[in-house]
């Protein structure tokens, strides 16, 4: 089969790799006919994330049709319209249990470097080193799902491929924000990046109630996105002080909620940080670059919480610790626990409370692959995800 | 600057006379003296199973992931507190080598702690889901220097780590 794989740090390229198999009963294999690209995804192909491999699949977010079901599979048939939760949980452990479906104990059959690195390994996911489980990824014309039963769901009749595939990993990753945010109505809440996790935790906000709801980014595109589609208010960093507005539009308060969507490549609005963190970051001595974190945390009220969804892997430098402490933060994180909200999210979209499309600015066959990251990385022709059609 | 160097070597000597005469003097005032150092107990690899016990091992039975590992480890089993299900534990009978000198087998995969930690992390698996997790072998790599991280890891990514 065709799929698109990392060649080298940005580089990208079709090639023809073995066709994934039933290597477990509980799996099924998909045929993809929709897999987004994802701000994640940038950081693996600028060679931030270690052990990946050239010529390894990449792509975690997608939808598709169930072709072939393990003897073990118990919910779901052939033929089934799925979209599938970018990360492998195994649903009976105990984080399972708890919700907990990204901290999943057997998902990830390579445990023993994020162990390593984080003290305890987190679940696998499609697509994203071998650190990570080492699945082949989404970006593909078929795709090998384990733990099928608890990581792949039906999509309503009603509800477009183009809709449900950003179930798969934005809508829930947002969700989750929102969610373990402790987002609550009458709630002012600041989410930094319009990307298509920042706007989904936005729209999330304001589904659970929050007054206020202000989306910080750079790009006026996105911004308008999240005018049009969202419901949110903006603000431009680059052109605005968002220390004083995020105070003006909360009357002196701060943010109850700050949702950061960024990650570990954030450009940042404070000049000479930017600068000091993208040197030490090519030095490899931080190996993240946190400016949407600490102006999260700066900004935040006292008392509030913080929320971080964009990815990190290492380390970061500067991290206002004295801020967290004195001001009596909650600063929570997680990689996204979707098993416990696609179906949710799903009913949400068949009830056009959740609209996602407009984020699928652009749609390519996977034989564009390498043009479909050029466009999404540089933001070029106002691209805010990129959606690879195998089936074209 | 020879001047110095004399002064600190007398010095030097000086202080050792004096810390042999204390602990002379120690041992013969009869002063509780450092006991003898002994090999660390072995430690105990833990994993805590998503099950009550009587299902982990009913009748008293090791998973057979454990039980193939034979007089190789000890092995415990007990109730997790606050219903998180059972934890099963076992340690090596012989104890373990440090990480240098176990270095060159646990490359090749012979050193019996990988045995034992594959053992607990196959175990849980199969007590939890049914069946045991198989890693994704797609792609199009080859071998090279740069993708034997991935390698190395992708062979004992179950059988090293903290467990």
């Amino acid at each position: 089969m065709k799929a698109l794989c990392y060649e080298g740090v940005n580089q990208v390229a079709v090639r023809e790799v073995p066709d994934p198999r039933i290597r477990n009963s509980q799996d099924v294999i998909v045929r993809v006919t929709h897999s987004v690209t994802c701000g994640s995804d940038l950081h693996l192909l600028s060679g931030f994330v270690p052990f990946t491999r050239k010529g390894d699949v990449i792509g975690h977010e997608f939808l598709g049709e169930i072709v072939e079901a393990g003897t073990g599979v118990r919910n779901r048939r052939v033929g089934e319209r799925v979209v599938v939760c970018s990360f492998v949980s195994c649903g009976r452990c105990w984080y399972c249990r708890q919700g907990l479906f990204s901290c999943c104990d057997n998902g990830n059959p390579n445990p023993a470097i994020t162990e390593l690195a984080w003290g305890f390994g987190a679940a696998g996911c499609y697509g994203y080193s071998h650190a990570m489980g080492g699945y082949a990824g989404s970006h593909a014309q078929y795709v090998r799902v384990p733990y099928a039963d608890f990581g792949t769901f039906p999509v309503p009749d009603g509800v477009s491929d183009e809709r449900a595939v950003f179930a798969s990993d934005s809508a829930p990753t947002g969700w989750m924000g929102a969610d373990l945010g402790g987002v609550r109505p009458g709630d002012v809440v600041a989410v930094w990046g319009a990307g298509a996790v920042g706007q989904l935790a936005a729209r999330s906000a304001i589904l659970l109630g929050a007054e206020r709801v202000v989306v910080i980014d750079r790009n006026d595109f996105r911004l308008s996105q999240v005018e049009e589609h969202i419901g949110a208010e903006t603000l431009n960093y680059r052109h605005t002080d968002v220390g004083g507005e995020l105070l003006e539009r909360s009357g002196g308060r701060g943010p109850d909620v700050c949702i950061e969507a960024v990650g570990m490549e954030s450009h940042g609005s404070s000049g000479p940080e930017v600068l000091y963190d993208q040197v030490k970051q090519q030095l490899h001595i931080e190996t993240n670059r946190p400016s949407a974190v600490r102006e999260a945390i700066y900004h935040c009220r006292k008392g509030g919480t913080v929320f971080v969804l964009g990815v990190f892997v290492g380390l970061v430098d500067r991290f206002p610790l004295g801020a967290v402490m004195n001001k009596g933060l909650t600063v929570r994180g997680a990689q996204q626990h979707g098993q416990r909200y696609i179906p949710m999210l799903l009913d949400r979209m068949a009830r056009d409370e959740l609209t996602t499309e407009h984020l699928g600015t652009h749609e390519l066959p996977l034989a564009d692959g390498a043009r479909g990251y050029t466009l999404f990385k540089q933001q070029a022709d106002d691209c805010v995800r990129t959606v690879f059609r195998p089936d074209w | 600057m020879g001047t110095k160097r004399a002064a600190a070597a007398a010095a030097a000597v000086a202080a050792g006379g004096a810390g042999l005469r204390i602990a002379v003097a120690r041992k013969r005032a009869g002063w509780p003296t450092r006991p003898p150092r002994r090999p660390p107990e072995p430690h105990w690899h833990s994993v805590t199973v998503n099950l009550p016990s009587d299902r982990l091992s009913p009748d008293g039975r090791l998973p057979a992931e454990l039980a193939d590992l034979g007089d190789l480890v000890d092995v415990r089993v007990r109730q997790a507190p606050g219903g998180r299900g059972t934890e099963l534990s076992a340690r090596l009978r012989d104890g373990e080598r440090s990480a240098l000198s176990s270095a060159p087998g646990r490359l090749r995969g012979s050193d019996p702690a990988q045995r034992l930690r594959s053992a607990l992390r196959r175990a849980k698996q199969k007590a939890e889901t049914g069946e045991v997790l198989l890693a994704d072998r797609s792609g199009t790599g080859g071998r090279s220097l740069r993708g034997l991280p991935a390698d190395l890891l992708d062979r004992h990514g179950l059988d090293e780590g903290r467990l």
